[in-house]
């Protein structure tokens, strides 16, 4: 509702556009998702149920969710703390800082991966040492938490740096002038601000985390029950001829974006008078 | 004195943005910094604020020093150009904000509630409470913005460039009623313009800035009629120079004396100023000689634009009531100065 330039459409042209943009929807998204469904429900819904009762596919869903759980917070006070310094200072290598930030996007995932092998692998520059300290990072949960972060890093970062820009620090220099300690200034100014922008964030960077595939295939070792994630199970279900397990595990991870897409909705309907009060300019 | 300034100086990478300030404010006073972008008046602003600080210097409010202080303890209401209202909080909460902060000091519920009626009806906004700031206009903004500083009861109000970022109308409309509001408090108020009209009109005294250092610090009357430098009477009004004879406090162009304000020791052949409306036009050869190239109409008085005989612009203003009407573009008239300046 912030501005209401929008028209209803008048002749040929503005309905065929419309119509097109429906098509390519459907064929580029509704149709691959309907047809995991329809893979999934082949064999009835009993065949289908089995899937759940798989204890390899279970394991993979709760490394997939403890992944998640573990890479989140991790990625929401970096978020924070690298987009207060970006926006709130003037420092040398800010520019550098804000490349670094985005570089995970223009890598490939594969090389995510590989670079923590290259460093805690039996060959690489840890190696030895955490052999003789009996430490696992490669092939174990850490290896994974440690790609999927990588991977996941700029999401949150790269949702409040331009937000905290265009906001500006006039209303955190009003606050402290009104007696605001730093943490009042925090909580009760900054972070009401930007926490739409932060949820966004968290939910691009959640359903990244659950779906990345590439960087924690490199280190997962792919050992069923132990370091199966999700996206990595499906594969190997699927690389086994077992397209029902296959595709009834990657209706879990639709699910899983389903239930993200609806806490965004719900939250933005709830609050939708405050948001659209705040934007109003 | 509540409020006395010493030696301040600033230097930001090199260039001095303040250099050797002192100045002093008196109990109620209401006090204009102004001058040009990047002559230090902002920064100034900040240090009494807390938010920066000088190098060298000191600050001293009624007897307190000002720089050992954080901002907390300085109980400045502090007034932004951009509002700088939270803009996820309504109209009352933005108000309550300061009396929130008091930690074990903070007043009852009904006091905050009180003391938000009281600030809403000094700043004409009864009924504003549940606003939300994108849900105001910018000068009703800018009166929650004051609303919210008065709120903590403050020992100093400072405001920077608050009416900036506002259309004329309203500008001028709320500058009569910060002054109201000055005298309704009898806080001492220190407001940062660049506005020269603005700070002649509001302020008791001013402090003109040139590149970090004080021009001239007066009134109103002082700073318009008696002018310290070239750079004051520049910056406060347009002029025009003119060659004159000049012998002690008279001067004289071909047949025309004047007083001259000398502030050298000159005497013989100097650039005199004087102001645009300090002159008469006349169609005798006296005077500057020059030719009139424009005639403007305006609310009450007549601009002209002229061009002397070295190639010179000259403008001078005349109330409507005294011109004469004979006059015509590409007329050769000679000018007469009422009062100049030699600096």
């Amino acid at each position: 509702m912030r501005r209401k330039s929008a028209k209803s459409p008048q002749n040929i042209a503005d309905y065929t556009l419309i119509l097109f943009a429906f098509f390519w929807m459907a064929l580029i998204i509704f149709l691959p998702l309907a047809s995991v469904l329809f893979n999934a429900f082949k064999g009835g819904v009993s065949k289908y149920l089995e899937t759940f009762a798989d204890p390899d596919a279970m394991d993979a869903l709760k490394l997939t969710l403890l992944v998640t759980a573990i890479v989140l917070p991790l990625n929401i006070v970096f978020g924070i703390a690298s987009a207060w310094a970006i926006t709130r200072f003037e420092f040398v290598g800010k520019t550098i800082l804000l490349s670094i930030i985005d570089l995970p996007f223009s890598l490939s995932p594969v090389i995510s991966g590989l670079v923590w092998v290259l460093m805690f692998g039996a060959q690489g520059w840890f190696g030895e040492f955490l052999q003789a300290h009996d430490i696992d990072v490669i092939y174990a949960l850490p290896g994974i938490v440690l790609a999927t972060l990588l991977v996941t890093l700029p999401f949150v970062a790269r949702e409040l740096i331009p937000l905290m820009d265009d906001n500006g620090t006039d209303e955190e220099v009003a606050a402290v002038t009104l007696g605001a300690s730093g943490w009042d200034v925090f909580f009760r100014i900054t972070l009401p601000n930007i926490k739409w922008a932060l949820l966004y964030g968290v939910l691009l960077c959640m359903a990244r985390a659950m779906g990345e595939f590439g960087a924690v295939s490199v280190v997962s070792g792919h050992i069923r029950g132990l370091t199966n994630t999700l996206p990595l199970h499906i594969e190997v279900a699927y690389n086994e001829y077992n397209t029902i397990g296959a595709f009834g595990a990657a209706t879990i991870l639709v699910g899983l974006a389903f239930v993200t897409l609806a806490i965004k909705t719900i939250l933005e309907w709830r609050y939708a008078d405050e948001l659209s009060a705040q934007h109003r300019h | 004195m509540a409020l006395t300034i010493n030696n301040l100086s600033k230097q930001f990478a090199g260039f001095a943005a303040l250099n050797d300030i002192s100045f002093s404010v008196k109990e109620g006073e209401f006090i204009a910094l102004l001058g040009p972008s990047g002559s230090g008046k902002t920064t100034l602003l900040r240090m009494l604020a807390g938010l920066d600080y000088p190098d060298k210097g000191t600050i001293d409010f009624k007897g307190q020093n000002y720089l050992s202080l954080p901002v907390k303890e300085r109980k400045i209401g502090m007034v932004f150009q951009s509002y700088a209202l939270f803009r996820h909080m309504t109209v009352a909460k933005n108000i309550a904000f300061g009396l929130e902060m008091r930690g074990k000091n903070k007043p009852k519920r009904e006091e905050i509630n009180e003391t938000i009626t009281r600030l809403l009806k000094l700043v004409q906004l009864e009924g504003f409470e549940k606003r939300y700031p994108a849900q105001l206009s910018g000068g009703q903004r800018q009166r929650v913005a004051l609303a919210r500083a008065l709120a903590i009861n403050p020992s100093l109000l400072l405001l920077d460039e608050p009416f900036g970022a506002l259309d004329a109308m309203v500008r001028k409309e709320l500058r009569r009623w910060l002054r109201h509001i000055h005298d309704e408090t009898g806080l001492t108020t220190i407001f940062v313009t660049h506005d020269q009209e603005e700070a002649l009109d509001l302020a008791d005294r001013i402090v003109l800035l040139e590149g970090g250092k004080i021009a001239q610090y007066d009134t109103a009357d002082k700073i318009i009629n008696h002018p310290k430098s070239e750079f004051v009477f520049d910056f406060v009004g347009s002029g025009n120079a003119a060659d004159a004879d000049i012998k002690g406090e008279i001067a004289s162009i071909n047949g025309c004396e004047f007083p001259v304000v000398n502030l050298t020791n000159f005497s013989g052949r100097q650039k005199v100023k004087f102001r645009n409306y300090d002159a008469l036009i006349s169609n005798e050869e006296k005077g500057i000689k020059a030719q009139l190239t424009g005639i403007f109409a305006s609310t009450g008085f007549l601009r002209f634009e002229a061009i002397d005989n070295g190639g010179h612009h000259l403008e001078i203003i005349i109330p409507e009531r005294n011109f004469d009407h004979s006059l015509k573009v590409g007329d050769r008239v000679g000018i007469l100065p009422q009062k100049a300046y030699l600096f």
